[in-house]
Order: structure tokens, then C-alpha cells, then sequence
């Protein structure tokens, strides 16, 4: 799955690169993007918590804990996410939210069920009856185009309703790219 | 009953409620936002530096909760695994949040909202979470 990849962990989800975001952070030195965009300045005020805090640990001499770039970086992650969240469901004791970026990691799991697909991006807008889907898939050379994309469509309606418990309205799918070997 | 007034800070409602939360099927992890993450820090440094300036015990990463007489608002943001119904995993994780509070706070939880905010395979939490 493309997701998995360590770059894409730590990019947020303007494309930017968190660990380049911290550099700049640390440095006190943002650029125009960095401080006009929504994802980066969440992330950024987080940062500038955490690089105080990270600061102090330093004057201690001490060596930090081994995880905590992780753990920092998975936080960051988190934090730049809340901006974007789906309503699911309401429950007696309260709403219940998934955000757009683990929305579509479950979304790009189920089209990449599909065989001969590879699911890319995956963009989610609400819509009068539960959320409107677009996905861009690339094909292996040899899958039918438009079969494999009635397919997706059928997985990722499936998955919405099954393994995150929306409506899935309109499945709008891309073909960006043909994979001419396999992976 | 013996004259006296209990109170329930909301640390010991978040604690509770993470508790309850990471100890859910199908919840692979809470997750705290930077921000909380620094706080925690900043606790754990309280330790050694002098002068920090914090108070209490430190919270409970990836949940918020609010105490307002005998009612507790709380918020969660976790990781759900992958291929895990998502809505009930958070369904049964509000429902376990829920009894938890209820039965060691004596607080009615007035609202529990849950935010999954990663989706992530199991073997992911060993990868990360494992010795290292």
C-alpha cells in the first residue's frame, strides 16, 4: 500500500515534509507556504511546544528516549489531521468522526483489493446522502480499464458502509497511470 | 453519611477513560496531538529541571475531558486497526469509556466523542511499539 511508505508518513497532508517543517521550526526559519498554510501552522505550533520541551531535554545532557522522534512525528501527524473531520455517526453517548487522511487509508485498502489496481489518492467531500469519493487508481498493463473501476467502485462502496460505517454517495474514479510490470 | 465533599479532578477522568479506550478490541492505540505530547514532556522534565511551573499529574495523551458538577465531557482521538469496523470499534470504545467513568468516578459522562484520526495493520503497532 502506498501509504506505508515512510515518506508518506511523515508528509503532511499539503505534501510538505514534517521533518523539513521541524527543521524550519527549530531554525525559527518558515517560508511563505509554511506560514500561510492550515496543515503546516497546526502542525508548527505543536512543533514549537514540542521543540521547547525538546530543548530543555537537551540542557539535561541526557540522551532523549529512543522512540521519541516517532512518537513526536506520529503526534504531529495527528494534530495536522484534525482539521479535516467526517461526521460518522451519533450514538446515544456521542458523535463519532473519522478523519479524511484514515478515511481514505481505509478506502485505498479496499480498491487495492481490486486485482491489477493500485489505488493512489483518495479525496472525500460530503454530500446530501453520506460522501462523495475520488480515487485515482493505477492499472496494471493487461487489467481492463473500465471493469476494474466498476469494481473499485463496488470495494469502496462496501468499505464505507462495512469498515467505516458511512454512506458512500458518488464513487468518481481516475485512471492516472498503467504499471507496466509488477511491483 | 459523614459530612464532606468529593471532587474528581478531570485528569483522573481522562486516565480513566484512556484506560478504557486503549483497552478496547479494535483500538490499536490513543493518540495524542502534538501539543499534548509536549505536556507530557514538559511533566516528565519537571523531574529534573526546577521551575517548570506545572501542577498535578500529568494527562492522559489523546483524551480530554471537561468536569462540570456531577457530568464529564470527554473527547478521544485514536487509531483504529486496519479492516476493524470503524464506527464500532468507536461505538465500543465510548460504551467502555462509558461503564469505566460511570462505575470509578460516580460522574455521568455527558458526552464521549471519539475522533479515529489513523487507521493502521496490527503489525504496525509491534514495528513501531516493539523494543527500540
Amino acid at each position: 500500500m502506498a501509504m506505508s511508505s515512510v515518506e508518506d508518513l511523515y508528509r503532511l497532508p499539503c505534501g510538505r515534509d514534517a521533518n523539513t517543517l521541524w527543521d524550519h521550526v527549530v531554525a525559527g526559519l518558515l517560508d511563505a507556504h509554511e506560514q500561510s498554510c492550515l496543515h503546516c501552522r497546526a502542525a508548527e505550533s505543536g512543533f514549537r511546544a514540542l521543540a521547547e520541551a525538546t530543548s530543555a531535554l537537551a540542557r539535561l545532557d541526557a540522551t532523549p528516549p529512543p522512540r521519541l522522534t516517532a512518537r513526536i512525528m506520529r503526534a504531529v501527524r495527528a494534530e495536522a489531521r484534525l482539521g479535516a473531520e467526517l461526521p460518522v455517526t451519533s450514538t446515544g453517548l456521542g458523535p463519532i468522526r473519522i478523519t479524511a487522511q484514515a478515511a481514505a487509508v481505509v478506502l485505498r485498502f479496499a480498491a487495492d483489493q481490486c486485482n491489477g489496481v493500485v489505488a493512489r489518492s483518495c479525496a472525500i467531500t460530503p454530500a446530501e446522502n453520506g460522501y462523495d469519493i475520488r480515487l485515482t487508481i493505477a492499472v496494471r498493463y493487461g487489467t481492463a480499464a473500465p471493469a476494474a473501476a466498476e469494481h473499485v467502485r463496488r470495494l469502496v462502496r462496501a468499505a464505507g458502509r462495512d469498515l467505516i460505517g458511512f454512506a458512500v454517495n458518488h464513487v468518481d474514479v481516475d485512471v492516472t497511470d498503467l504499471l507496466e510490470q509488477q511491483p | 453519611m459523614t459530612a464532606g465533599r468529593t471532587t474528581i479532578a478531570p485528569t483522573v477522568v481522562e486516565k480513566i477513560a484512556a484506560l478504557a479506550a486503549a483497552g478496547t478490541p479494535g483500538v490499536l492505540r490513543l493518540e495524542p496531538g502534538a501539543g499534548a505530547l509536549a505536556t507530557a514532556l514538559r511533566h516528565r522534565l519537571q523531574a529534573h529541571l526546577p521551575g517548570t511551573g506545572l501542577d498535578g499529574a500529568p494527562p492522559a495523551a489523546g483524551v480530554r475531558a471537561t468536569v462540570a458538577g456531577d457530568q464529564a465531557a470527554i473527547e478521544v482521538a485514536l487509531t483504529v486497526e486496519l479492516g476493524q469496523p470503524v464506527a464500532a470499534v468507536a461505538a465500543r470504545a465510548q460504551r467502555s469509556i462509558a461503564r469505566a467513568v460511570t462505575e470509578l468516578t460516580g460522574l455521568a459522562p455527558a458526552s464521549i466523542a471519539v475522533t479515529v484520526v489513523d487507521v493502521a495493520p496490527l503489525q504496525e503497532r509491534q514495528a513501531r511499539e516493539g523494543p527500540g
